[in-house]
């Protein structure tokens, strides 16, 4: 039922990546999950069209005029929605926002990334007026375990100092991640000896998506 | 392959999510202006539609005394199937084949 939009204005943050990593997640533990792919490059839609056996569904057309309707259409029919949103300001951005219950919003450790973010975050505040509060949190993406750049680090800070709340675990960079958009697999169907650090990437998938449903059952208990 | 490590506590059961019970009638909001506001505009502008379509196949001109009466029942076939006189005639030679 939860519609999850993954959105940051700016291209390249990690959106279709935390999207299918979510996804196939999400449907590796047992549930029912449609992918809404709003980037023009459609990288969802081909890796759907590759031999991977996931239940995932992805779904590839729909604009400004109808996503919001799509994404609760789709929500009555399966237990997670999620849109992977193009890497723009568009009003297909702002509409599939607004239809969301869950924002997540990617960046790496750069200025860029984190002022499109604050850009993301500027809207749902925004319109928390006109259609009540939107819950988002800020995903840091390709992060190395471990070891944070001071760029990362500066930025962490001044997020945390504004008072943006963030998702605990990053999204770490992982060949692992690539490999899937490569051989178009979910994680766990990856051949481990071909990939590194398989394992790795499988428990770190398991813990973003344990702390997204968190958010997730917070937001209905509240 | 399957992780030999335990499953977080909160993905060991996801049925306490589940599709809702139906679509709900969406309230218009005031959406653009807000979105607007912060930059976010229509990327994808709506492109009339043309009706008629092109053919990619080298096309000759030709004209033909016919009688009114072919060419009237001509005329309304036309009508009647909505199609252009280019496509009844591709239709009318598509059935040579067939004889």
């Amino acid at each position: 039922m939860p519609v999850i939009a993954i959105s940051n204005p700016k291209g390249g943050t990690g959106k279709s990546t935390t999207s299918l990593v979510l996804a196939t997640t999400l449907a590796r533990h047992g549930a029912s999950v449609t992918v809404f792919d709003c980037d023009p490059n459609k990288h969802l839609v081909a890796w759907r069209d590759g031999p991977t056996k996931s239940t995932v569904n992805v779904i590839g057309h729909a604009d400004s005029s109808n996503i919001a309707r799509m994404l609760k259409a789709e929500a009555a029919q399966r237990q997670f929605v999620i849109a992977d949103l193009e890497g723009t300001a568009s009003l297909l951005v702002a509409s599939a926002i607004l239809a969301a219950d869950l924002v997540i919003i990617p960046t790496q450790g750069s200025a860029m990334d984190a002022a499109q973010a604050r850009r993301a975050i500027s809207f749902i505040e925004d319109q928390a007026a006109a259609v009540g509060p939107k819950p988002y949190r800020v995903l840091f993406t390709r992060t190395k375990p471990g070891f944070a750049t001071r760029d990362e680090r500066v930025i962490r800070d001044t997020l945390l100092g504004a008072g943006v709340p963030m998702l605990q675990t990053d999204l770490a960079e992982r060949a692992a991640y690539r490999s899937m958009f490569t051989f178009r697999q979910s994680l766990e169907e990856l051949d481990p000896a071909a990939v590194n650090g398989l394992d790795k990437a499988l428990e770190n998938a398991d813990a973003m998506v344990g702390e997204i449903l968190e958010q997730l059952r917070r937001k209905r208990a509240a | 392959m399957t992780t030999t490590k335990p499953i977080p506590a909160g993905l060991t059961s996801l049925a306490d999510f589940h599709p809702s019970a139906a679509v709900e009638q969406l309230e218009p909001t005031p959406v653009r202006a807000i979105a607007e506001a912060h930059g976010f505009v229509e990327r994808n502008p709506v492109t009339p539609r043309k009706r008629r379509k092109g053919v990619d196949e080298p096309m000759h001109s030709f004209t033909a005394r016919v009688t009114v009466r072919s060419a009237n029942a001509f005329i309304e076939w036309c009508e009647r199937e909505r199609m252009s006189y280019r496509e009844a005639f591709d239709r009318l030679v598509a059935m040579i084949d067939r004889t």
